[in-house]
């Protein structure tokens, strides 16, 4: 009975994380890299300090990643990563896509169809541009599927319009997927956070966030690695009948960080605006 | 090898003779964990239940005889939990025993009250005897529940009723102990089929969704278990409050369209 028996050994196993330099990203490679997986992370924009990325590996006593520099919106580039993976692997077992690009909206002036066409190309298609490349260059699909997301798409996160108009189509076609690729013993779920101290949670928030938040009210930020250690549980095994589904990994913030929240711990006394709005 | 990751540690399963209860047992046995079971009177062979987990090379279970709507049964299962363990590391809410409705007449008070006493209760009340009891919550709480809060399931109205309170009342759980190293989280799932399934439904009901969905569609006890010790396993320490469906994605999937899709093939 009880099947999975080497769940948490992914020795000889292949993972690719998008956008996995920094941030949740590399939080869940080095999650799958502890297991002794074979992780490639893509990275583009930004300057990921890779020498720190591939001492982090070391120091978790994982294998070392094979870093590639790739646009997830471009063909090419993804066809080029898959193929570096397939000269080592006949399988891809695991593909996370983390990678996300959205422009930041502040009012609604900022609201272009451009804006949101590029949150598409960056945040959403990617899911499916790669599934369908690790097919053909595969032959087959990979085993689990996880994307990433994150509140705002049910509840208003500050300067998120965009970036949430593209997750919940990310999110939609998770269980489109599931549902068309589970014949092929694939599985496509969501792995949804709130807030991760990360360089883009404070590119769309604002430097100031992190701090604020902290201070008024507190206990609400995951860690990258919190949530690598779930991406692993999604593709370990033990899940295989989770599919199509929106997993929720933040300490529980999407039930509790609210008005009403704040207004039973006011004792804190942290909350004390000069006064209400004219 | 399967990681012995839960040696020495104490995990209580309410319902845990049979069905999912015992499935989920079984898979934390196999990873080392000492298993408390609870049923109800007479309702368990023993002897075939341990004789399971020695297959495995598990721990023997204790097993003991509790009914989760009687206080006075929640207070003896914990003082033995203390005498013998003095710990609990994780608690799954599992036995649910709601009445069924198979007409307008079967809809009343006594019967919503006493579902609710019997499928919504026990995981509150369980819950505060470990603090009361041996000092501390479990770290890990599971609480087992289904798809018919949000849509309908045949003689499910009570069920339904009483799953829908646990899972509010879970909510709020995680929000209270949200200081303490505590993490409670629904684990839903749909169509396994047990001996609670054909009693609840009928055995009609499998071979009506068989003419639809082949056996695959089904979920097992074993996968629905693995979900179970997978939210205990440290894996999803940050994961509270939630629920989380272990479906394969069948309910999103589950109505007219599937069938309008295929309809050549089902000769429709």
């Amino acid at each position: 009975m009880t099947a999975a028996k080497n769940w948490n050994d992914f020795r000889g196993r292949a993972v690719l994380v998008t956008g996995g330099t920094k941030g949740i990203g590399l939080g869940i490679g080095l999650a799958f890299g502890r297991r002794g997986a074979d992780v490639t992370l893509t990275h583009k924009w930004g300057s990921a300090d890779l020498g720190a990325v591939r001492a982090a590996f070391a120091e978790a006593g994982a294998p070392p990643p094979a870093i590639v520099d790739a646009d997830v919106s471009q063909e090419d580039d993804v066809r080029a990563v898959l193929t570096a993976i397939r000269a080592r692997h006949a399988t891809l077992h695991s593909f996370i896509s983390n990678a996300a690009f959205a422009p930041t909206v502040r009012s609604f002036e900022d609201y272009t169809r451009r804006g949101l066409a590029a949150a598409i190309d960056y945040s959403t298609w990617p899911l499916v541009s790669h599934t369908k490349a690790i097919a053909e260059i595969f032959g087959a699909y990979p085993r689990y599927i996880v994307a990433l997301s994150s509140e705002g798409i049910d509840t208003y996160q500050v300067n998120y319009d965009i970036v949430a108009a593209a997750k919940a189509s990310l999110e939609t076609l998770c269980r489109y997927m599931n549902q068309r690729l589970r014949e092929h013993g694939t599985r496509v779920n969501v792995l949804r956070t709130r807030f991760t101290r990360t360089e883009s949670m404070r590119a769309v928030f604002g430097d100031e966030f992190e701090e604020f938040v902290e201070k008024h009210s507190p206990g609400v930020f995951t860690e990258p690695a919190e949530v690598g250690e779930a991406a692993v549980g999604l593709c370990c095994g033990l899940m295989d009948v989770i599919g199509g589904q929106i997993v929720t990994v933040d300490r529980g913030a999407n039930i509790f960080e609210n008005f009403s929240r704040l207004f039973e711990e006011r004792a804190r006394g942290t909350l004390t605006p000069r006064a209400g709005p004219a | 090898m399967t990681p012995r990751i839960y040696e020495g540690r104490v995990v209580l399963i309410t319902g845990g003779t049979k069905g999912l209860g015992l499935g989920t047992a079984l898979a934390f046995a196999a990873h080392g964990a000492q298993t408390i079971l609870t049923c109800r009177w007479g309702s368990a062979d023993p002897d075939a239940v341990r004789a399971r987990f020695a297959e495995l090379g598990a721990p023997e279970p204790l097993i003991l005889e509790a009914d989760v709507a009687r206080s006075d049964d929640t207070g003896l299962v914990f003082e033995a939990i203390k005498d013998k363990f003095g710990r609990l590391d994780a608690f799954i809410s599992n036995a649910s025993n709601a009445v069924t409705v198979q007409s307008l007449d079967d809809l009343t008070e006594r019967a919503f009250l006493g579902s609710m006493r019997a499928s919504a209760w026990p995981m509150v009340e369980y819950v505060l005897a470990a603090k009361k009891h041996l000092g501390k919550y479990p770290r890990h709480v599971v609480v087992m529940s289904s798809d018919g809060p949000d849509r309908f399931t045949p003689a499910y109205d009570f069920v339904a009723a009483s799953k829908a309170a646990a899972e509010t009342l879970m909510r709020y759980l995680a929000y209270r102990l949200r200081g303490e190293d505590f993490r409670i989280n629904v684990l839903r799932s749909r169509a396994i089929r047990t001996e609670a399934f054909d009693a609840t439904f009928g055995g009609e009901f499998y071979d009506f969704l068989r003419r639809f969905v082949p056996d695959e569609w089904f979920v097992t006890v074993e996968e629905v278990a693995n979900v179970a010790f997978a939210l205990c396993s440290g894996m999803f320490d940050a994961m509270t409050g939630q629920v989380l469906m272990a479906d394969r994605g069948n309910t999103f999937a589950d109505g007219i369209s599937i069938i309008y899709e295929n309809r050549v093939e089902l000769g429709l």
